[in-house]
């Protein structure tokens, strides 16, 4: 079948379900979706984020997070293993390798692992036990550190229901596939409790050559309590407790395939990843007093801390290491081609040169504590004739990874994995980072302007110890990043925005002496539209970042050569400019609200000098200026067709993601085909107590290429269903 | 007897007419007649030292050269195979003699041309160079099992075969390893079982065949490599140097001078690997003499000896080191550093001598086999305790320079991919 027959059949399928369900009686019908996005109030407000709404998220029962956030203009992810383990999240051009770019923060606390230290996101909250997403791009996220220059993304957890509730949420599909989400919690004479617990697992879409496991399991548990204190002056305070546990399970690989077996088949697994898995636990306590001041201030001040382990084993390399992986998978001729039955485990160690043909395993054993202390306060004062809004960020972090490496090695012999040499010390380190940062927003309000001025300016303190070599080094680093902007009213219904900022990322201590800071002028201006009855809605950005110096991290998962391995490098100058446009229309006709959304990127994103690249991330050799930066795409599109009638509400959500480089070297760079995905949602209220809800991922069944890294061609999720129900009581 | 000494001579002059039919070498021009577009440089090294006079001086008269003489040797060594293979029982050993004879003639000559491996030899993720020789892969079951594939009429093209099951590696283990026992699983392989139980001659005779075939698509592949140099045809010194390939000459440099860094794997993996100087080596007596090289034709100093003298010969242009034909050194000079060319030549005379009484103590495998692992750890250049040990410092003491001095004079980058993990 054609897609365009199945788009059609789609279609039909999609308008009779909501011709049937239109007629159904209303009494405990949803509430109405207008415009997904804009709310009445971001015309006014310079540094609105963009929502992904609790409707696209919760509602729509994502596991996910890439799928949510390619909701939003500006936001691209490159897919790993297909499941949202380990999203690889880039905002306004920058690299998402593992986020690393991009600021994590839950509830406006820093999450990442070791933020500061080791950015890399290995832990992302859990979207089960999220209600919204805030996407903050430019300009807007300038008040939080470390690494903003792109933006950051704040996952917003679910509240204390207002009355006491209690729900069990299950869901199975697809490939083993299983969601359970259990909630408890509502408002008590003391305050307030939400409990909640998350159990995500699947057997996995990939089949391992021999048979063996490539799934995952994840639980997650919440407590969320909160103690009214006495109110100051009629004014509310209370001091709120939140907990959460994290594990996750799972038979994760870096390794790919070779574009010939992909498209022979992109859901197979070599058999040197068959030992491959990663375990990862993470605790996570905040303390939170919060006070209201005045009309609308607020005063907060968390204490937190996380701490995160986890263990990775994987395959890492040959014995031989002159062999890059990534070459002998892009273009298996010659002997490299001797590598890859190596790998299918088609050809034993000994006949590929004996130890150089042995299969190396990375156990990456890594402890990370995250912890500070952070007060947020925002209040609203007149002076000078004028309106002030102020934001005030003052925050002590401090952050460690503990690095225990090790490498196993085997032997492929007829097929099987057999030890050789288990457990050789090969990393014993430390990074550790402490951080005073101090961030001011004004919001000065007059007539229809809103001026806005900020800067963040944060002090670092960098340590690393090598404990195998008994060596220690340390350095300090301190910036200052400002930023103004000016928002005119020009209606009730538009306004226009002006921002320039500078933006910057601390390098830690991974650059062998030459660290250099990410520094770029971001300028943005934008338009921004949303009729009276919020059913119409348009927003345009045009941005340019302006890197003096971009970085880039040479990491294994980028294929990057053991020599140069967790090296921070400089890449000079680079420019990104983009246009972000969303709109959005909703309409009511044959009994039913019908929001429509387009989101579109546009994305230009090259070096502007010239210079010889060691860095895995840009690949090996000569950049020159108009190279493209590596995995972002020059063109996404999200289509988002809503129907709500009554009790039901689905949404197929079409995605095009345009073609990506693999790497800025032109010599051997090779070009990640654009494609598209669509995906169904649908849910029906069927009481109070019961809804139904279902979806269907990669409607249709496309096998797509998402990325060579980390090591080879990777798949993107094949077509997935689930079904399942919610029960509140 | 007479009678089959004339028959082998007729069917041996018979197989040279056939080869030559196949499009024998034909002689190179002279060295006077420039085989460029009038007004190019000269391959010559006469007037004032350019980079593109060095590059053409290496590009054709060293490598084209080598190129030209492993076409002839691999050629010869087809028509011993020939021979051998069709001659009757009583010649056969003889004649098998003369194979092994000739198979280490080209194997010399290839080592020569590997030590700066380049150009046609790298094109295409080094195609050319891994079907030729593939050394340290060798599958030497799955080439038992074309052996006896071939035998039923079942062999496989020997052009889809994995580098590991071809070329001359495996002609090595067919030609010289006596215990005729093959190394496969016979459980798995149960067809191999019944071949091992033939008598001796009958399998080498199958060996030979086998070794035919390989030999053709060795010579197949040593055309691909004389065209490639020949300045007739593929006339890669040009491509190199006219600013089509490489825009820039530094860049045409870097690419012979990454050529030259063969002989980090001469060191790594021919010399450190067996001495048990390298990780890679980590059983309990540290030290690997099975995996040396040629320790079945028992080549492996001399396989030394021949990329010793062809890393010479290209880093300063000639055989001789005083010689005027522009390479490195001259290079090295007119960037103003004299003494970095004068370091070199004083490593690679030491390297020489030294190696000249390594040979004398005999085969590479039995020196291994003989030395003591701590002794061979406590060798250097100055404490010569065990000979062998202390001539892979001596290697060592020239890739220092290679890579350390000679790359920042002259601003090269090292390799990709190729930083040498023995140092």
């Amino acid at each position: 079948m054609n897609v365009s027959m199945y788009v059609a059949g789609l279609s039909i399928s999609f308008l009779m379900l909501t011709s049937a369900l239109a007629q159904t009686e209303a009494t405990t019908a949803l509430e109405t979706i207008r415009v997904t996005g804009m709310q009445t109030e971001e015309l006014s407000q310079p540094t609105a984020p963009k929502r992904i709404s609790k409707e696209a998220l919760e509602e729509a029962h994502v596991t996910d997070v890439g799928r949510a956030l390619r909701q939003a203009p500006g936001v691209y992810v490159r897919d790993e293993e297909g499941q949202g383990l380990r999203p690889n999240i880039g905002l306004r051009g920058t690299n998402p390798d593992r986020s690393k770019k991009v600021v994590i923060l839950l509830d406006e606390i820093l999450i990442g692992p070791a933020p500061y230290s080791a950015p890399a996101a290995y832990y992302t909250p859990s979207v089960n036990l999220s209600e919204q997403l805030e996407i903050y791009k430019g300009f807007s996220a300038l008040m939080y550190g470390p690494n903003s220059v792109g933006g950051m993304v704040n996952y917003i957890s679910r509240p204390i229901p207002a009355e006491k509730t209690s729900s069990v949420d299950v869901s199975g599909g697809s490939y083993g596939s299983t969601n359970l989400k259990l909630l408890s919690g509502g408002k008590t004479s003391w305050g307030g409790y939400l409990l909640e617990g998350s159990h995500l697992s699947s057997a996995g879409f990939k089949k391992l050559d021999g048979g063996g496991d490539t799934g995952f399991m994840r639980q997650d548990l919440a407590g969320r309590f909160q103690w009214n204190l006495p109110d100051v002056d009629g004014r509310l305070q209370y001091v709120e407790l939140r907990l959460g546990l994290g594990h996750e399970d799972s038979d994760e690989t870096y390794l790919g395939l070779t574009e010939a077996d992909f498209a022979a088949n992109p859901y197979r697994r070599y058999k040197a990843s068959a030992l491959d898995h990663m375990k990862w636990d993470h605790q996570s306590a905040v303390v939170e007093y919060n006070r209201q001041l005045g009309t609308s201030g607020l005063w907060k001040m968390s204490l937190y801390r996380h701490n995160f382990h986890r263990d990775w084993n994987r395959f890492d390399r040959f014995g031989n290491t002159n062999i890059s992986v990534k070459s002998v998978l892009l273009d298996p001729v010659g002997n490299d081609a001797l590598y890859v039955d190596v790998l299918r485990g088609e050809q034993d160690s000994s006949a590929v040169g004996g130890s150089l043909g042995h299969i190396v395993l990375a156990g990456n054993d890594r402890s990370f504590v995250s912890q500070g202390l952070q007060s947020i306060l925002m209040a609203d004062s007149e002076f000078w004739g004028l309106s002030h809004q102020f934001k005030f960020i003052a925050r002590l972090h401090q952050d460690q990874i503990d690095r225990n490496h090790t490498l196993d090695t085997y032997e492929m012999v007829s097929g099987q994995m057999q030890a050789v040499n288990l457990n050789e010390p090969y990393q014993l380190n430390q990074e550790w980072a402490f951080a005073k940062t101090l961030a001011l927003q004004d919001d000065l309000r007059w007539g229809d302007w809103v001026f806005t001025l900020m800067g963040r300016g944060e002090f670092i303190d960098f340590r690393f110890r090598d404990k195998m070599a008994g060596t220690e080094r340390s350095r300090s680093d301190a910036f200052f990043v400002p930023g103004a902007g000016a928002l005119y009213q020009v209606s009730g219904n538009v306004s226009v925005k002006l921002a320039v900022n500078r933006a910057a990322t601390a390098t830690g201590l991974d650059a062998g002496g030459s660290e250099r800071r990410e520094e770029s002028l971001n300028k943005e201006v934008g338009i921004k539209y949303l009729n009276d009855e919020r059913t119409a809605e348009a927003d345009l950005v045009l941005f340019e970042n302006d890197y003096d110096n971009i970085t880039g991290t040479c990491t294994a998962s980028n294929s990057c050569q053991p020599g140069n391995l967790d090296q921070q490098l400089n890449g000079g100058g680079a420019k990104i400019q983009g246009i972000e446009a969303r709109l959005g229309y909703s309409f009511r006709a044959l009994k039913s609200w019908w929001p429509v959304q387009l989101n579109a990127t546009l994305l230009r994103a090259r070096f502007d000098n010239d210079f010889n690249s060691s860095n895995g991330e840009w690949g090996y050799g000569d950049v020159v200026s108009g190279d493209p930066l590596p995995y972002i795409p020059e063109v996404q599109y999200s289509l988002i067709l809503g129907h709500e009638a009554g009790k039901f509400r689905q949404s197929l959500n079409i995605l095009y993601q345009g073609s990506m480089a693999d790497q800025s070297v032109e010599v051997g760079r090779r070009s990640i085909p654009g494609y598209t995905v669509v995906d169904w949602n649908a849910l029906y209220n069927w009481s109070s107590t019961w809804q139904f809800f279902g979806k269907v991922e990669n409607v249709l069944n496309r096998n797509y290429l998402v990325a060579f890294r980390p090591l080879g061609a990777r798949p993107g999720k094949p077509q997935t269903a689930m079904i399942g129900f919610k029960a509140s009581f | 007897m007479r009678v089959w000494i004339l028959v082998a001579a007729l069917i041996g002059f018979g197989m040279l007419s056939c080869s030559e039919d196949k499009g024998s070498p034909t002689p190179s021009k002279a060295q006077g007649d420039n085989p460029f577009p009038p007004g190019y440089e000269k391959a010559d090294s006469s007037g004032e030292f350019t980079p593109k006079k060095m590059l053409l001086n290496v590009g054709v008269n060293i490598l084209r050269e080598d190129a030209r003489e492993f076409l002839v040797e691999s050629r010869e060594l087809q028509s011993a195979l020939q021979l051998t293979c069709s001659s009757n029982d009583s010649d056969f050993e003889v004649n098998w003699g003369k194979s092994q004879e000739a198979w280490k003639k080209a194997m010399l000559t290839y080592h020569r041309l590997e030590a700066t491996a380049m150009g046609p030899l790298t094109e295409n993720k080094a195609d050319v160079q891994s079907k030729i020789y593939a050394w340290p892969y060798l599958n030497d079951c799955s080439v038992d099992i074309e052996v006896e594939a071939r035998t039923r009429g079942a062999n496989k093209e020997v052009s889809v075969l994995s580098t590991n099951v071809r070329g001359l590696g495996v002609l090595e283990y067919l030609l010289f390893d006596s215990s005729l026992k093959s190394r496969c699983n016979l459980r798995a392989n149960p067809q191999i079982r019944t071949w091992n139980e033939k008598a001796d001659l009958e399998k080498r005779r199958d060996r030979c065949h086998q070794a035919q075939a390989y030999a053709d698509d060795i010579a197949v592949q040593a055309e691909k490599l004389d065209r490639g140099w020949d300045t007739e045809k593929g006339n890669y010194s040009y491509t190199l140097t006219n600013g089509t390939k490489y825009r820039k000459m530094d860049d045409a440099v870097t690419e012979f001078v990454h050529g030259l860094f063969s002989i980090e794997k001469l060191k790594d993996q021919r010399m450190a690997r067996p001495l048990g100087l390298h990780k890679l080596c980590s059983n309990d007596e540290k030290k690997c003499p099975e995996d040396a090289e040629h320790n079945l034709s028992g080549l492996g100093l001399l396989a030394i000896k021949a990329q010793i003298q062809a890393f010479q010969k290209a880093f300063f242009g000639a055989e001789d080191l005083d010689s005027r034909a522009f390479g490195l050194d001259d290079y090295l000079i007119q960037a103003g550093h004299p003494e970095a060319a004068q370091e070199m030549k004083v490593a690679v005379r030491h390297l020489n001598q030294n190696l000249e009484q390594v040979l004398s103590l005999g085969r590479l495998d039995e020196q291994i086999h003989q030395m003591s692992a701590e002794d061979c750890k406590a060798s250097s250049i100055q404490d010569r305790r065990v000979p062998l040990c202390a001539l892979y410092q001596d290697v060592r003491e020239i890739t220092t320079l290679l890579k350390t001095d000679i790359l920042v004079i002259l601003s090269l980058k090292a390799p990709p991919g190729y930083q040498g993990d023995n140092d």
